[in-house]
């Protein structure tokens, strides 16, 4: 949708600039891009919307809240009726989480009912010492799309961090 | 979401035609405001977290630098809705190369408004000093660096370099003076800048003395980095040439001397060397750093090419006569090689071939001095491969075709990973469905219900026997308790009290009656909150089995209806399938076309340096031919074979 | 979605800088002058290592599997390599990959250079086959060159194709 916005902005007010330019090979290429932009922003809406009903969709994210004690390295996510999750993070990653930025995972498929669900974020501390937030619980699956998110919080009081899941 | 922004789109569309019909400069189509109104036109009700997630993805995506998912990742849509997300997707837009686009974002008055937008600006001012777009290069650099706090310092000082370089292409020698005030000293963009307005000032005809100041540190010191030794020999053989131009011949020789024997600039600086001196009748002096650069740099080097030129040139100045016919025969050999060479690469086939070799390869610098220094066009780098061809990429129209042909690459591997992707969301859906028609969820359904209705009616039963237990006297009492009081009451009743024996027995069987039924007694609370609890739980396990029961129907009905819209759902995944081969074709299309743009860039530069050759080859013959012409007329004269005696 | 774990089937061949082609024609085998998908890994300490990531920059993947005495002799020697190679490309870069065994991850390090864990059960592991294998990977995200086999005896024709690569991959070399 982004693109739509910025793509018929350029039909519509592009004449100054493609006069300007008279480069026929870069705007024939610009206009490819736009082309691999939307069809980007189709398949994104086919895997959103078309795969399978929300009644089986789950989502879980990531969040970060101050990252001074924790700084994830790998998550596993796995729970019975889940197909297990693994990331890696990369040093890009975790900054983007570190500015505000909220992780999406891969979407689950997921029954309605409880399913316990554990989640392993395996990390460094503030001392560069690798150790393990857990969270362990049961969330609830109704018919309805069921968002999770898993938010590594700071405790300043106690120099660590913890691991907390939001479900709606 | 998509008719969302379709709808925006319209709205922005009739706000663009009323501005541009109000011929306003300041209107635009504020896409900010529109899309605002677009939101509530369409009637989204996302709720603040929604909508708060969504933007958070999208900054997730876009600090992580994945500014394509930022793009397309439809659960980052809602973002769009708000202007400070909108203020970075033209950033989002450069990083994949689609200024047009961003240039046209940043039009809009919304977006125009916000902050924290200096790093787009940043970018753009970039883009336009790479295009020559000198005032509004400044004017972008400027806005930038009215929130300095956002750029890095290098970028901060790069922002100042683009203005100093702006205004000294204006010839505002003034404003460039005082914008360079602004530069940290020794950072690679002051020097980057102080050169460009070298160059501005010598187009203002700067005299000997303020040149020979304005450059004094590049005359005393050579740096150990390659880098920065290149770009300041790229300072002395400017000013070498500048002052050889104004007939400043010793102060040309002082600068060219002083160039360094390995940096990206030597060839041009043995050239002008060579020059200088012949200027000052030093003509055997000035075949020296010729010969020096024809035996350590390719001959379609167009210094190279102009050494050989100038040996001929010089061999005619200094009147050798016969004995100076090996320096003109050398410089022919060199000419010849040279030709040849140009000859064998200037074939479609084997530069097509090279240009996918070497797609990447970055540019060396320009050997004219008179292109202002862009980092962009001024890589100062020693490539070491190639070199018969590294003068083509000093080219701008070689670096940006060979550019664009990467990001044409660069499509088509996404196409091609898109196609497979998109096949498997086919499968998967395909499957999802076929796994629906089998019924698995309808037959848990029926169990569930049945186990439901099995439950019910144990349910049933112990409401049922709680209830005959209320109405007997002792209550909850056990089977075997029961049957204890029974057969004690059946020994009372045997007993008798015929006798003191017999009356004396059914006393103590009555005691013991009374103390069973006493320990029944007491234990009734205790087993009646069990058997309570124990229904409560029962009913709270039909409850919940019940919802789960009612779940899993509400979700059957929704995945009857959604995989009912299988076929609609496969269709339109095959419809954006031809859209990926229809982009393929066209990008294949796109590519050969671009390979061949690239191929006759390098052609025609390639023709150039054919030319240029040509015209020395037939001069040096020519004067080949007229040595030999004047040494037959003097042998004719003197009767001799030729020997200068 | 989608198939994560790239298999690469190799085989040595024989001269000079050798360049090794899939062995089957298994349609998840990686060849030279594919473009393979992100690899994205653990590393021993540290953040993770993501190969679009590296992208602009030439990547150099030492694949040891678990690292027998003989690899174990080799690996200091491809440091001091890739060091001489990174004072003229500073943008190179260099990885060791090691095998997980099972779930736990190795303790110990190899050399100073960074190493990441090849753990079969993350999304974004290679399954390279036959290991110890030496990757150069273009800026351009393409396998340009493999070397299998002994790691000592291949140390010479990997500083040799290192020696063209980087030469070839267009980067600024600086002196």
């Amino acid at each position: 949708m982004k693109f739509l916005a910025a793509g018929m902005l350029w039909i519509l007010g592009m004449t100054q600039a493609v006069a300007e330019t008279q480069d026929n090979a870069q705007l024939e290429i610009e206009s490819a891009k736009r082309s691999v932009i939307e069809i980007g922003n189709e398949i994104s809406e086919i895997e959103d919307r078309l795969v399978s009903p929300v009644s089986t969709k789950a989502s879980l994210y990531v969040a970060v809240s101050g990252g001074r004690f924790f700084k994830p390295l790998t998550l596993k996510v796995s729970g019975a009726g889940i197909t297990p999750i693994s990331y890696v993070y990369t040093q890009a990653d975790v900054q983007a989480l570190a500015f505000g930025g909220v992780q999406p995972l891969p979407a689950i498929d997921m029954a309605p009912g409880n399913h316990r669900v554990k989640i392993v974020v395996h990390g460094m501390d503030e001392r560069q010492q690798e150790r393990d937030l857990v969270y362990e619980g049961i969330v609830r699956k109704g018919e309805t799309h069921l968002k999770m998110l898993l938010s590594i919080v700071d405790n300043a009081a106690q120099r660590s961090a913890v691991a907390t899941l939001r479900t709606w | 979401m998509q008719k969302l922004g379709l709808l925006a789109l319209a709205i922005s569309a009739a706000a663009w035609a009323s501005s541009a019909t109000a011929e306003s400069p300041e209107a635009g189509s504020d896409l900010v405001q529109q899309l605002n109104q677009a939101a509530v036109a369409a009637g989204v009700k996302a709720t603040p977290r929604e909508h708060a997630l969504s933007k958070r993805i999208y900054l997730y995506h876009y600090f992580s630098g994945d500014q394509f998912a930022a793009l397309t990742d439809s659960r980052a849509d809602l973002s769009l809705l708000d202007a400070d997300i909108l203020g970075t997707v033209p950033d989002g837009l450069m990083d994949l190369g689609m200024q047009s686009h961003a240039i046209a974002m940043l039009g809009d008055n919304g977006i125009a408004r916000q902050p924290g937008t200096a790093i787009t600006w940043f970018a753009l001012a970039q883009r336009a000093s790479e295009n020559d777009h000198w005032p509004e290069a400044f004017q972008l650099a400027d806005r930038a660096l009215s929130e300095s706090g956002l750029l890095t310092p290098d970028q901060v000082q790069e922002a100042h370099y683009i203005q100093v370089t702006a205004s000294a292409q204006q010839n505002q020698l003034d404003k460039a003076h005082s914008e360079l005030d602004k530069m940290t000293a020794g950072t690679r963009w002051q020097s980057f800048a102080r050169y460009n307005l070298m160059l501005a000032m010598m187009r203002q005809d700067v005299g000997s003395d303020e040149l020979a100041e304005f450059i004094k540190n590049e005359i005393s010191i050579t740096p150990d980095d390659y880098n920065e030794r290149s770009l300041r020999d790229r300072f002395l053989v400017t000013a070498g040439r500048y002052e050889m131009r104004q007939k400043h011949y010793p102060e040309a020789v002082h600068y060219l001397r002083n160039v360094s024997k390995n940096s990206s600039a030597t060839p041009d600086g043995l050239l002008q060397y060579g020059w200088a001196l012949s200027k000052q009748w030093q003509y055997d002096q000035a075949l020296q750093p010729w010969r020096v650069l024809q035996d350590n740099y390719p001959i379609v080097n167009l210094s190279v090419l102009e050494s050989l030129m100038a040996t001929a040139y010089v061999a005619e100045l200094m009147q050798g006569g016969i004995k100076s016919l090996h320096v003109y025969e050398y410089a022919e050999k060199g000419m010849l090689t040279g030709l040849e060479q140009i000859d064998r690469l200037n074939d479609d086939a084997l530069l097509l071939a090279w240009i996918q070799q070497w797609e990447k390869r970055l540019p060396e610098t320009s050997g004219n001095e008179d292109d202002a220094l862009h980092p962009a066009l001024h890589n100062l780098q020693d490539d070491r491969t190639s070199r018969a061809l590294i003068s083509l990429f000093s080219t701008a129209p070689f670096i940006t075709a060979q550019q664009q042909l990467q990001d044409v690459v660069a499509m088509q591997n996404w196409v091609t990973e898109r196609k497979q992707y998109l096949q498997n969301l086919q499968t998967e859906a395909s499957d999802n469905n076929s796994r629906f028609a089998e019924g698995a969820l309808l037959t848990d359904i029926n169990a569930a219900t049945e186990r439901l209705h099995e439950l019910d009616n144990s349910i049933l039963a112990s409401v049922d026997t709680l209830r005959a237990e209320y109405r007997q006297p002792f209550r909850f009492a056990t089977d075997s308790e029961k049957a204890d009081i029974a057969h004690i009451e059946s020994l009372i009743l045997e007993a008798g009290t015929d006798t003191e024996a017999s009356a004396r027995e059914a006393n103590r069987a009555m005691l013991l009656a009374g103390l069973a039924k006493w320990q029944v007694h007491e234990q009734e609370p205790e087993r009646r909150a069990a058997a309570e609890a124990d229904l409560r739980a029962r009913q709270k396990q039909a409850k919940e089995l019940n919802e789960q029961i009612n779940a899993a129907r509400t979700m059957q009905d929704q995945m009857a209806s959604f995989y009912a819209n299988t076929d609609s759902h496969l269709s339109s995944m095959a419809a954006t399938y031809t859209k990926l081969e229809q982009l393929e074709q066209h990008l294949a299309q796109l590519r050969s076309e671009q390979e061949m743009r690239v191929v006759a860039t390098a052609r025609e530069h390639l023709d150039m340096l054919k030319s240029r050759l040509k015209d020395y080859l037939a001069t040096t013959r020519l004067s080949i031919a007229r040595l030999y012409d004047t040494e037959l007329r003097r042998n004719a004269k003197t009767g001799g074979l030729g020997d200068d005696q | 979605m989608g198939l994560n774990c790239r298999i690469l089937l190799l085989i040595l061949t024989v001269l000079g800088l050798s360049q090794a082609n899939a062995a089957e024609s298994d349609n998840t085998a990686l060849l030279v002058g594919d473009k393979p998908g992100d690899l994205r890994l653990p590393a021993a300490r540290g953040y993770g290592f993501s190969l679009r990531e590296q992208l602009g920059k030439p990547v150099l993947l030492i694949w040891v599997g678990d690292c027998n005495i003989v690899c174990r002799d080799a690996v200091p020697k491809y440091e001091a390599l890739a060091k001489r190679y990174s004072k003229d490309y500073p943008s190179l870069t260099v990885r060791v990959v090691r095998d997980a065994d099972g779930d736990s991850y190795p303790r110990d390090t190899l050399s100073g250079m960074s190493e990441l864990i090849n753990d079969s059960h993350l999304p974004g592991a290679w399954k390279v086959s036959p290991v110890p294998a030496v990757m150069l990977i273009s800026p351009e995200g393409v396998l340009d060159r493999i070397l299998v086999g002994n790691l000592n005896r291949n140390l010479e024709f990997t500083d040799r194709a290192l020696a063209s690569w980087l030469s070839s991959t267009g980067l600024e070399r600086q002196r």
